[in-house]
């Protein structure tokens, strides 16, 4: 016996779902994981007229029965009761958009033939006025047998008179499927063809409209303009990304290194304190620092996807993506990579496809994010020559821009080979409705934002902490004895682990000072400048002396081949503990990061060889 | 990658309909001969989705199914194409032979190029 009746939000993608859930629910709502699948769970809460509740389910869009992705999966095996850890549930909400009603119409027909108690929520219907179209809900009613609401789900319309339908329908009785229902395996065309015809009839008039979604596409898809906009857009968003959410990253940062000096102050120096500081809030602090970046990239993406223009972004860079074997969905989240990996691989969640999605994931590490620019900077402005080349760039400059574009094509090249191996199998192309362009609803756009947030801090942000303690013990254990001339770092487990490794990195022209800073630099590539500073005893590297000391010690102890190795090494290697903690929560496993995490040190490892030896040879 | 339309995405008439022609391998030689009938019997233009010029009503004449992968055909069945199903290409991302946007039904749909080539339309007087 259950407490609340469970009811289920089912329909085809684009019939605004999400926003009826929103509408029903409310705040009250809870996001998981179906078990085995990277498909997200979203069930709320909601009160009947009479004050009774209600557990709502929002199933992933779908156009059929047959499913092709496993979002399709799990809408399938909900609504006919085969998903494990899921109830049959008592009643299903069609959401059809009453504009496409001949197309959504046929779900619908499936849906119904499954024999659960149905109400029809027809959606939308202010947008279907306005395209000059008249429907009458209770022709539709008496065609489908079934109860029909006009609803308008961004405007909390017709959601009374939902919840009314409801109350009748979710009474006490138990509810069977009807699998033996024709309609459940007639052919789909079949089905087509009985949906057109209940659309027209439910039509009462049909005047042509002028649809502006069509004059305003003339421009987001013409092959100039609409290439300009997108930049336009990209432009906006990246700036966005890259310096407004810099104040609030740097603000949080000092926040916590003033919690630092605080704890610092209170409490007597000993590996408790060094715990507290180096490691609790030096964990906690690396988590929360990703959330300003998190929050401004979502609330773009979240626009991009309610407005309907996403789709278009993805229709005009489908071709480009297409000649590496990735579909035009992945070219916002690769986008998004450049500022930082970790909401960029959140971001792929609007692929549909999983191998595509699977790729994009494994190759976004590869985008110069803004953790490796203390890196190269710190390392070209002290090895590299400050001149010009040509008699117009200069040296340095040029040297940054080729670290870019490695990766860039790094990344390309590592999708082609990809798709050809791990992640074969039939491309699902890029095959996608186009949303009428609608204005987002910023209730929505808030809830969806708190949900990215909620999972980033709850999932990926546990991993986070918990690594950067076990980095800090790692550097803190054992304890160097209080006489000896030997540093803590050096004496420390990773210092031993530094020793063991030099050998194999040797050949790259790595020396045991950089084997050791790429250690603590696995929490975050911006690390490795602080632990070089370590290593050569400078103290205050962020200070202009400090800044120049660093250089000095640099050429002194690094060959440029050394220096370019680097570079290359830091181009491929996935130093950074957030993005594969992230990639495990989106793959939901430790497979998939694990193997991320291997092809991209071989690569490292490869190229900076490769480079040492070419530099090397050509005698730098 | 290269598909044999691709230097003629631009061109409209003979060329690309002959291309098309050879292309459609699996097709029976009855059919290339209708096909090259142009104006056959001044009703109705065969022609592939993936050719119908920019802005013109058609209908889907038929479907190469066998041309598609499953999951394909059954996403342009859940689309509703469907034989006699109104059509129109309404943009085409023309930059080396991009997707292209069409009008099913009430819908908007993209389709790569190679897809909507399996697709066969008529341009027809609309019976609307």
């Amino acid at each position: 016996m259950h407490a609340a009746p469970l009811v289920a939000l089912v329909g085809n993608p684009n019939a605004g779902k999400s926003a009826l859930f929103n509408a029903l629910t409310g705040a009250r709502q809870k996001v998981g994981n179906y078990p085995g699948v990277t498909v997200e769970r979203h069930a709320g809460r909601m009160t009947l007229n009479d004050g009774r509740p209600v557990e709502l389910l929002d199933l992933p869009g779908t156009y059929s029965l047959d499913p092709s992705s496993p979002d399709e999966r799990v809408t399938r095996d909900v609504v006919t009761g085969a998903q494990a850890g899921e109830r049959l549930p008592d009643a299903i909400i069609v959401v059809v958009d009453a504009s496409n009603l001949d197309n959504h119409l046929r779900f619908t027909l499936q849906l119904i033939a499954l024999g659960l108690p149905v109400v029809v929520a027809l959606n939308m219907i202010d947008m279907a006025e306005r395209d000059g179209l008249t429907l009458d809900a209770d022709v539709l009613s008496r065609e489908l047998g079934v109860p029909v609401v006009p609803t308008v789900a961004v405007r909390k319309r017709g959601i009374d008179a939902l919840k009314d339908a409801l109350d009748a329908l979710v009474g006490p009785g138990a509810v069977a499927l009807r699998r033996s229902d024709p309609a459940l395996h007639a052919d789909i065309a079949t089905l087509q063809r009985r949906a057109r015809q209940i659309a027209v009839a439910a039509t009462v008039s049909e005047t042509p409209a002028r649809r502006w979604t069509h004059t305003f596409d003339a421009i987001a898809l013409h092959p100039v303009f609409g290439v300009g906009l997108l930049l336009i857009i990209l432009f906006a968003m990246f700036q966005a990304v890259f310096f407004a959410g810099a104040a609030p990253a740097d603000a949080i940062d000092a926040g916590f290194a003033w919690l630092e000096a605080q704890v610092t102050a209170a409490m007597p120096d000993g590996i408790l304190r060094s715990l507290i500081t180096d490691g609790v809030i030096a964990g906690v602090g690396a988590v929360i620092v990703f959330l300003p970046q998190i929050l401004i990239l979502f609330f773009f993406i979240l626009i991009l996807e309610a407005s309907g223009y996403m789709v278009r972004a993805a229709f005009l860079m489908d071709r480009v993506m297409a000649s590496v074997g990735l579909s035009g969905r992945a070219f916002i989240p690769l986008l998004s990579s450049f500022a930082c990996a970790v909401p960029g691989i959140m971001a792929t969640r609007t692929i549909d496809d999983e191998k595509d999605r699977l790729t994009t994931i494994l190759i976004a590490p590869l985008m110069t994010c803004s953790a490796r620019l203390p890196v190269y900077t710190l390392i070209i402005g002290a090895l590299i020559p400050n001149r010009l080349v040509g008699g117009l760039f200069g040296l340095q400059g040029l040297v940054m821009f080729g670290l870019y574009v490695m990766g860039v094509v790094g990344a390309f090249f590592a999708a082609l080979v990809l798709r050809r191996t791990v992640t074969r199998g039939a491309s699902s192309g890029f095959m996608m409705e186009m949303p009428k362009y609608q204005m987002p609803n910023w209730r929505d756009i808030a809830i969806g934002l708190w949900t990215r947030v909620e999972i980033f801090l709850k999932r990926a942000g546990t991993i986070i902490a918990t690594t950067t303690v076990v980095l800090w013990a790692l550097l803190a254990f054992p304890q160097v004895p209080k006489d000896s001339a030997v540093s803590q770092v050096n004496y420390s487990v990773a210092g031993r682990i530094a020793n063991g490794l030099e050998p194999v990195f040797r050949p790259i022209g790595f020396n045991r000072d950089i084997v050791l800073a790429l250690i603590p630099a696995m929490a975050a590539r911006e690390v490795a400048v602080a632990a070089i500073a370590t290593t050569y005893a400078v103290d205050a590297p962020e200070g202009d002396a400090g800044d120049r000391a660093m250089k000095e010690k640099l050429r002194a102890n690094w060959s440029l081949a050394t220096a370019l190795a680097f570079l290359m090494w830091f181009v491929f290697a996935p130093q950074c503990i957030s993005t594969i903690a992230v990639t495990r929560r989106e793959t939901n496993g430790w497979k998939w990061p694990a193997f991320m995490v291997s092809y991209l040190f071989g690569l490292a490892y490869i190229m900076a060889g490769i480079t040492y030896w070419l530099a090397t040879l050509a005698g730098l | 990658m290269a598909t044999p339309h691709t230097a003629s995405s631009g061109l409209r008439g003979f060329a690309p309909l002959r291309e098309q022609m050879i292309a459609s391998a699996g097709q029976t030689p009855l059919l290339i001969i209708n096909r090259s009938c142009f104006s056959w019997e001044g009703m109705a233009t065969p022609l592939s989705l993936e050719h119908l010029p920019q802005r013109t009503h058609a209908t889907v004449a038929g479907i190469a199914w066998d041309q598609l992968a499953a999951p394909e055909a059954r996403r342009l069945r859940e689309f509703g194409f469907d034989e006699g199903v109104g059509v129109e290409v309404l943009h085409r991302a023309r930059i080396g032979g991009g997707p292209i946007a069409c009008r099913i039904g009430r819908m908007t749909v993209a389709l790569r190029r190679r897809v909507a080539g399996a697709v066969h339309v008529s341009i027809a007087q609309p019976a609307e």
